[in-house]
C-alpha cells in the first residue's frame, strides 16, 4: 500500500518535470463565393456539382487567384496582428491522395502572405480560480487549396469489394492556414484560442466557422519538454470539434508521459483522434518526414500587396466593430467565460442582447447572469426551453430585475413571476397573447413587497398568534419548526415580505417571552 | 468552303504520314459554315493534340487515349472565332517530350518530303511534327504548335516552313497541356512570316484564365533592314553544326548585310549550359505536372487496383512511355530535399544567367541570327541507332529563347546538299514580335 502511495508521489514529481509544449495549425475555410483559383461557386450542392475543369485538375487548366481570398487573408492578418509581406507567392506541395486531383496542393510554404503575429485571449476553466490573459505568437498565415472528400463504402456483397467515392465539391476551396508557435502549455489554452478565434472570424465574415461542417480544422503538435530539453513531437491531425481538441491533446500528453515515464521513446508520427478523443497512429505514407518536393507554382505571378488593399481591409475591420463576446466582456462587463459561452450560443446571445437593449444602465452584468441562472433552473424544472425567445419576455425579465433591485418585489416573488411568465409568455396560446405587463400584473394581484415595517410586524404577529404550537417549538430552538412557521407566513403573505426581514421580525417576536 | 474541302481531301491523301491523331472534318465543315454566316473567310487549321478541344485530346499518350476534355484551349476558341476551321488534332511526341514525333502512342509522324516506308522514314522534327507537316503539305494555312525548347522551330526547319514562337505570355497557355510551365508557348506554323504575324494578332491578348499572359504593345514594326544591328553569336558555331547549316547561316547573314544591316559578332558563352539547365528545370516541372495523371477522375485506369497506390503506379506504368517516365523519375529525384539545391536551385541560377546574357546582347543588337538545327532532318533509323542523342544536339540552338522568354522564328533559308530544307533562327528582344516577323519576311523575300 505504501509502495503505491510512494509511486504516486514520485509520479507526480516526475510529471511536474515534464512541460507540455503544444503548437497549432488551424485551417480556416473562407466563405468566399467562389473557390481560391477558379470561378466555381462554393454553395452547398450534391456531390461533384461544384467542380469546374480546374478543380478536378483537368490538364492544361491554370489557376487564377480570387481577389476576395486575398482580401480575407489581409483581414485575417490584421486580426492576428501579422506582418503582411510586400509580396508572397504560391508553392506546389506534392503528395498523392485520391481526393487531391492534381497530385499536389497549391499552398504558400516559403513566402506566405503574412507572418510574425500575435494574438491574445482569456483562458478560463472550472479548475482555475481566475481567468488569465494569454498571448500566442503566430508564425505565418498561408492561403491554400482545400482537398476533396473521400467517402469509403464497405463491401455490399461477396462479389463486390469495398468502394471509395470521391466528391470534388470542396476541392480547391480557399483555406487560410494559421500556424502558431509551440507556445500553448495546456489543452485548455489551445481550445480557448480556437474558440476565441472562431468567434472573431465569424464576426469579421472571414469564414462561416461551423466546426461540424469542417470550416475550422485543427492540427496540434504535442511534445513534452523535460528541464527545457525539447521532446519528440507528434502531430494530431484534422480535429473538428472543441471537445476533440481538448480530449485528444490531453490524451496525447498523458500517452507521451506514460511512455517517457517508463523510459520509452516517443515516435515522431502523425496521429488521428478517434470519436472519444483518443489519438491513434495513422500509419499512412504521408508521415512527418514526407518530402513534399516543393516547387514554386509556375502559373501564378508573385502576389504583390497593394497599399489600397491593406487600407480597405483595415477599414472594414474597424467598421465591423467589436465581436459580440468582446462587447459583452468589455462594454457590458461580463466575465470572459460567460462572454464566450453566451456568444457561442445563438439563442442565448439573442436573449442577452435583447435584455441589454432593454436594460436600465444600473443593472450589472452579474445581476443579469444571476437571474439568467435562476431562470434557467426554473425553466428546466418546468421542462421549458431555455432561453425564452420573445421580446415580450425579455422586457418582463428586465422589468423584474429592476423591480427586485429597487426592492419593490421580493426575491421569492420574482422567482414565482419568472416561472409564470417564462412558462406562459412563450408560444401563441391565448394565455400568452393576453398576458399583461408584469407591472400591471403585480399591481392587479397586489404582489408588491410590503415595505411598511409596522404592517409587517402586524401580519407576522397575527400569523404567529394563529400558530401557537409552532411558535412554542420554534422558541425552544427547533429550527425545523422555525422554518415551517416562516414558510407558512411567507405563503400567507403571498411572498410579499423580504425573507431576511421576515426572519428578523420573527426572531424578534420569538425572543419576547410572549406575544 | 472550297479551301476547307480541299484541306480535307489533302488530309485524307496524306493519312499514311500520321499527321493527325484525330480528324475533325465534320467539325471543320460546321465551323466553315458558321464563319461564312458571320461574314468571315474560313481557313483550315491544324491543332497540336496537346491543346484541349472538346472533341478529344490525347497528347499522343495511352494515358489520355479516351479522354474528352470539358473545354477548349483559349487559342482554339480564338482562332475559331476568326474563321479558323479545325481539320484535325495533330500528332506529336508523347506529352511533347522529344523532337522526333516518332514514339507517340498512335504511331510516328512521317515527313512528307520523301517517300516513307513502314520501317524507315524522314523525321519531321518535333515535338510538333504533325503540325509542321500539316502546313508543309498544304492541308492547313495555320497549324498551332507548342514550343518549350524548340518544338515548333525545329520541325519548321526540317519541313521548310515558318515556325514562330512568340514572347512568353503573348499567347494564352490556358488549355495547353503543360510541359514546362515557365517555358511553354503556343506557337505558329505558316508559310510566311507575314502570316505568322497575322495569326499572332488573331490569337493574342490578355486571357483572364492565364495569369502569366501579357498584352503585346502596339509597335510600328520595320519596313527596311537598313541600319539594323544583327548579332551573330560565335558559340552557335559548335562542333555539331553541319556544313550545310553553317553555309546557309552565313548566307542569311550576307543577305542582311547586303541590305545594309550591320553584322556584329557577339558572344553568348552560357548558351552551352542551356541543355543541362533545361533538362533539370523541365524534369522538375514534368514530375509536378504529370502528378495529376493518377487515373482517379480521368485517364487510363489499370485493372490492378488492389490498393490506391497500386492503381496509381500500374496505371501510370502501363500508359506512359519510357521517355515520359524517365523524365518524371529524374524530376522527382532532383526535387528531393537533399538534391534540390544541387540541381534545381543551380539550374534556376543558370537560367537567370542565360536570360541576362541574352538581354544584355539586345542592348547591342536588334536581332540575333543563328541556325535552327544542326542540319537537315535525320532519318528515323539514324536517330534510333544513335539512341536519339541527335535530338539534344538540335535542342542546343533553340532552348535559349525559351529560357529567356523571347520571341524566335525559324525561317526556311534554303536546302542542304541532300535537297532537304534548312532553317535559320531569328531572335528578338521581349515583345518585339512584330519587328521579328517583319525582319523574317524581309530576309525571306531576298532568299528567293
Amino acid at each position: 500500500m505504501w509502495r503505491r502511495g510512494f509511486a504516486t508521489v514520485s509520479q507526480h514529481q516526475q510529471k511536474a518535470r515534464y512541460k507540455p509544449v503544444i503548437g497549432l495549425e488551424v485551417h480556416v475555410q473562407l466563405n468566399t463565393k467562389t473557390k481560391l483559383f477558379s470561378r466555381c461557386p462554393t454553395t452547398d450542392s450534391s456531390p461533384n456539382r461544384r467542380v469546374l475543369p480546374f478543380d478536378m485538375a483537368t490538364p492544361g487548366t491554370l489557376p487564377s487567384l480570387n481577389s476576395q481570398c486575398i482580401h480575407r487573408a489581409l483581414k485575417m492578418a490584421r486580426l492576428l496582428n501579422c506582418h503582411v509581406s510586400e509580396w508572397s507567392r504560391f508553392d506546389r506541395k506534392h503528395y498523392f491522395y485520391a481526393d487531391m486531383p492534381a497530385g499536389y496542393q497549391i499552398t504558400q510554404n516559403h513566402h506566405p502572405i503574412a507572418k510574425n503575429g500575435n494574438f491574445g485571449f482569456w483562458v478560463f476553466d472550472e479548475h482555475l480560480d481566475v481567468p488569465y490573459w494569454k498571448e500566442v505568437q503566430i508564425l505565418q498565415l498561408q492561403l491554400e487549396q482545400d482537398s476533396g472528400k473521400t467517402i469509403h463504402l464497405p463491401s455490399t456483397s461477396s462479389e463486390e469489394g469495398p468502394k471509395s467515392l470521391i466528391d470534388y465539391n470542396r476541392a480547391g476551396c480557399a483555406l487560410i492556414e494559421i500556424v502558431t508557435s509551440p507556445c500553448f502549455e495546456t489543452a485548455i489554452e489551445a481550445i480557448r484560442f480556437v474558440q476565441t478565434l472562431r468567434l472573431l472570424i465569424i464576426h469579421h465574415n472571414l469564414s462561416n466557422g461551423e466546426l461540424h461542417k469542417g470550416h475550422l480544422r485543427v492540427d496540434a503538435n504535442v511534445s513534452l519538454e523535460k528541464d527545457t530539453v525539447p521532446g519528440t513531437r507528434t502531430e494530431i491531425k484534422n480535429m473538428n470539434s472543441i471537445r476533440t481538441i481538448h480530449t485528444a491533446i490531453n490524451f496525447e500528453i498523458a500517452r507521451q508521459f506514460e511512455i517517457l515515464n517508463s523510459n520509452g521513446t516517443v515516435q515522431k508520427e502523425t496521429r488521428a483522434a478517434d470519436q472519444d478523443g483518443r489519438t491513434v497512429s495513422m500509419r499512412e505514407k504521408d508521415d512527418v518526414d514526407t518530402d513534399y518536393r516543393f516547387i514554386v507554382e509556375p502559373n501564378l505571378p508573385k502576389l504583390r500587396i497593394k497599399e489600397e488593399w491593406l487600407k480597405k481591409a483595415e477599414e472594414e475591420m474597424k467598421s465591423a466593430g467589436k465581436a459580440d463576446f468582446e462587447y459583452l466582456r468589455d462594454v457590458i462587463g461580463f466575465d470572459p467565460r460567460s462572454s464566450i459561452h453566451i456568444a457561442e450560443d445563438p439563442d442565448l446571445l439573442a436573449f442577452v442582447k435583447r435584455c441589454i437593449r432593454l436594460r436600465d444602465s444600473s443593472v450589472s452584468a452579474e445581476e443579469i447572469l444571476y437571474w439568467m441562472k435562476q431562470l434557467k433552473t426554473t425553466m428546466q424544472r418546468s421542462k421549458c426551453n431555455y432561453p425564452p425567445q420573445s421580446e415580450f419576455f425579455a422586457l418582463q425579465f428586465m422589468t423584474l430585475l429592476n423591480l427586485v433591485r429597487q426592492r419593490r418585489l421580493t426575491h421569492l416573488r420574482v422567482l414565482d413571476l419568472l416561472r409564470y411568465y417564462s412558462t406562459s409568455s412563450e408560444g401563441e396560446s391565448e394565455e400568452a397573447m393576453t398576458l399583461e405587463d408584469v407591472t400591471e400584473f403585480v399591481t392587479k394581484h397586489k404582489l408588491w413587497r410590503i415595505e411598511d415595517p409596522r404592517e409587517i410586524e402586524r401580519l407576522v404577529e397575527d400569523l404567529m398568534r394563529k400558530n401557537e404550537k409552532l411558535v412554542e417549538k420554534a422558541r425552544n430552538g427547533n429550527s425545523k419548526s422555525f422554518n415551517r412557521l416562516r414558510n407558512l407566513i411567507n405563503e400567507a403573505t403571498e411572498k410579499r415580505i423580504d425573507m431576511e426581514e421576515l426572519c428578523e421580525v420573527m426572531k424578534r417576536f420569538l425572543d419576547q417571552k410572549s406575544i | 468552303m472550297h479551301r476547307i474541302e480541299s484541306a480535307i481531301e489533302k488530309a485524307v491523301k496524306f493519312r499514311s504520314h500520321g499527321i493527325f491523331i484525330s480528324e475533325t472534318f465534320e467539325l471543320a465543315r460546321r465551323q466553315a459554315r458558321d464563319a461564312i454566316e458571320k461574314g468571315l473567310n474560313p481557313f483550315p487549321v491544324a491543332v497540336k493534340d496537346c491543346f484541349l478541344t472538346s472533341t478529344s485530346t490525347t497528347c499522343a499518350s495511352q494515358m489520355l487515349e479516351n479522354y474528352t476534355p470539358p473545354m477548349n484551349a483559349t487559342v482554339v476558341d480564338r482562332i475559331v472565332a476568326k474563321g479558323g476551321c479545325i481539320i484535325g488534332k495533330t500528332n506529336l511526341d508523347e506529352f511533347c517530350m522529344g523532337t522526333s514525333s516518332a514514339l507517340g502512342h498512335f504511331g510516328p509522324v512521317k515527313s512528307a518530303l520523301s517517300e516513307a516506308t513502314s520501317d524507315d522514314w524522314l523525321i519531321p522534327g518535333g515535338s510538333s511534327g504533325g503540325s509542321a507537316v500539316a502546313v508543309q503539305t498544304g492541308i492547313a494555312d495555320l497549324a498551332v504548335g507548342s514550343d518549350t525548347g524548340g518544338s515548333t522551330r525545329n520541325p519548321a526547319a526540317f519541313n521548310g516552313v515558318f515556325g514562330f514562337k512568340p514572347t512568353y505570355g503573348v499567347l494564352s497557355r490556358s488549355g495547353l497541356i503543360p510541359l514546362v510551365n515557365s517555358l511553354d508557348s503556343p506557337s505558329i506554323f505558316a508559310t510566311s512570316a507575314e502570316s505568322c504575324w497575322k495569326y499572332l494578332e488573331m490569337l493574342s491578348g490578355i486571357d483572364a484564365a492565364d495569369s502569366t499572359s501579357v498584352n503585346l504593345p502596339e509597335i510600328e514594326g520595320i519596313k527596311s533592314i537598313e541600319g539594323l544591328k544583327v548579332g551573330i553569336p560565335a558559340e552557335y558555331n559548335n562542333e555539331c553544326l553541319s556544313d550545310d547549316a553553317w553555309k546557309l547561316w552565313n548566307h542569311a547573314a550576307n543577305i542582311l548585310e547586303r541590305q545594309k544591316a550591320q553584322i556584329i559578332p557577339i558572344s553568348l558563352p552560357t548558351t552551352k549550359y542551356s541543355l543541362a539547365c533545361y533538362s533539370v528545370l523541365s524534369a522538375a516541372d514534368i514530375a509536378s505536372n504529370m502528378a495529376r495523371y493518377d487515373s482517379v477522375a480521368y485517364g487510363h485506369r489499370s485493372k490492378m487496383e488492389n490498393s490506391t497506390y497500386e492503381m496509381y503506379a500500374s496505371s501510370r506504368s502501363e500508359s506512359l512511355n519510357t521517355v515520359v517516365r524517365k523524365r518524371i523519375f529524374a524530376g522527382n529525384y532532383m526535387l528531393m530535399k537533399q538534391y534540390r539545391e544541387l540541381y534545381l536551385e543551380k539550374a534556376l541560377k543558370v537560367r537567370r544567367k542565360i536570360s541576362n546574357e541574352i538581354r544584355d546582347a539586345f542592348k547591342k543588337v536588334d536581332i540575333i541570327i543563328t541556325p535552327t538545327a544542326t542540319g537537315t532532318a535525320p532519318k528515323y533509323s539514324e536517330l534510333r541507332d544513335t539512341l536519339f542523342t541527335k535530338e539534344d544536339d538540335d535542342d542546343y540552338f533553340t532552348q535559349a529563347a525559351n529560357l529567356a522568354g523571347i520571341p524566335a522564328i525559324s525561317v526556311p533559308i534554303g536546302k542542304g546538299c541532300n535537297g532537304l530544307p534548312i532553317g535559320v533562327q531569328l531572335m528578338a528582344n521581349k515583345l518585339q514580335d512584330k519587328t521579328l516577323c517583319n525582319i523574317a519576311q524581309l530576309l525571306y523575300s531576298r532568299v528567293l
